[in-house]
């Protein structure tokens, strides 16, 4: 299946075991600890370990040797990730720099008054740019499937508080359609990944780093169909403690038929996904058959 | 506008912005099975029908339309309803 499953492989014990280290002794130990998981993963976790291979080997072109090692380097920072968005969403003093560059395209749209979508992957860390996006003095909005485990997201939330945004589920009672519609009438801007999708969704074909790949067709559909700017936001780990945002300028897709809209959306968005990817090539957190047709 | 005009403007709206065959058109037809809607696309169809009809459509709307007959009869419904009022 080349679909994501929609299950994270984190357990409720592990966040508990790091949000522990994270509290007591701050960020440096729970990295050092992190330092052993992903040694686990990279040595044991060969379902994802294979993808991985794929991606950095056949799609980067790395030789073997240096994708095993971007393999280990991919968990680390995947977990490094993982811990920074706790920390910063647990309030906790953890001094993150941040560079952000296309704020001016965010905040031109927040100005223009009619809502926005912003699109993002699976690449960097994007809690934290959504963490950051607090400071564009409007309500994000982020839709998504409800992939993660009850007791992970119920324990996350009592360490973390109450989110930063407001989550728009897309579920079967079809609330998001309301929800969607009311956040952008009020001149919010709507958050979504439109690099995964779920068994039974549409999907949309595009060349990514050289071989075709499926794409949630919902994304692009609604970026041609609501008649709002879109920008493509990304936010990767540099060093232990900063951070890189991205924004891109704002893009209306209302030129031309639907289909046309829809799939010039979804070329922007590999475009620019893929400039990112080149940038930082270790931050790809898609543990599954990207590619798989 | 008649009923039988409004579901010709249905049906070549179906046909235009959902990508559906014309042979898939049938009364009886599941519509989400004949449309083949995912969850987001139903987005798509509020926009369709608030752009083609001008009346505004809230997401219980849909509860009670299974098939494309009642998706016809929704909307030639609000559509009296509008000329009415």
């Amino acid at each position: 299946m080349a679909s994501w499953e929609g299950r994270s492989k984190a357990t409720p014990l592990g966040y508990r075991i790091f949000v522990g280290i994270l509290k007591i002794f701050g960020l440096q130990p729970a990295y050092a600890l992190l330092r052993v998981v992903a040694l686990y993963y990279f040595l044991f976790s060969m379902e994802s370990t294979s993808h991985l291979y794929q991606y950095f080997h056949r799609r980067l072109g790395y030789p073997k040797w240096k994708a095993f090692g971007s393999i280990y380097r991919n968990y680390f920072v995947f977990g490094q990730t993982l811990i920074d968005k706790v920390a910063v969403m647990a309030g906790l003093r953890v001094p993150f720099t941040y560079d952000f560059e296309g704020e001016h395209y965010l905040r031109q749209i927040v100005a223009e008054g009619k809502g926005g979508m912003l699109l993002s992957a699976h690449i960097g860390n994007w809690e934290i740019a959504g963490h950051l996006l607090k400071r564009l003095d409007t309500t994000i909005n982020v839709v998504m499937y409800d992939g993660e485990q009850e007791q992970i997201k119920a324990y996350l939330e009592s360490v973390t508080g109450s989110r930063n945004f407001n989550l728009i589920l897309i579920g079967e009672n079809l609330s998001h359609i309301y929800a969607i519609n009311e956040a952008l009438a009020k001149n919010e801007l709507v958050c979504m990944h439109a690099d995964r999708f779920l068994e039974g969704n549409k999907t949309l074909s595009a060349t990514l780093l050289g071989a075709p790949a499926r794409f949630p067709a919902g994304p692009f559909l609604l970026a041609s169909v609501l008649n709002v700017p879109v920008s493509y936001v990304y936010a990767f780990k540099e060093t232990s403690r900063h951070y890189h945002l991205y924004a891109s300028e704002p893009a209306w897709y209302n030129q031309g038929s639907k289909q046309e809209r829809k799939e010039k959306a979804l070329t922007d968005f590999v475009a620019a996904t893929e400039k990112r990817i080149h940038q930082y090539p270790v931050q790809w957190f898609n543990y599954y058959d990207f590619w798989k047709q | 506008m008649t009923n039988e005009q409004l579901i010709e403007k249905i049906n070549s709206l179906l046909i235009e912005e959902f990508e559906v065959n014309a042979d898939q058109i049938i009364p009886g037809a599941n519509l989400k099975e004949a449309l083949e809607l995912d969850s987001l696309d139903y987005i798509d169809m509020v926009v369709v029908l608030e752009h083609h009809f001008g009346f505004k459509v809230k997401p219980e709307d849909f509860a009670g339309i299974e098939t494309l007959q009642d998706f016809y009869d929704y909307v030639t419904n609000r559509m009296n309803t509008k000329a009415l009022v």
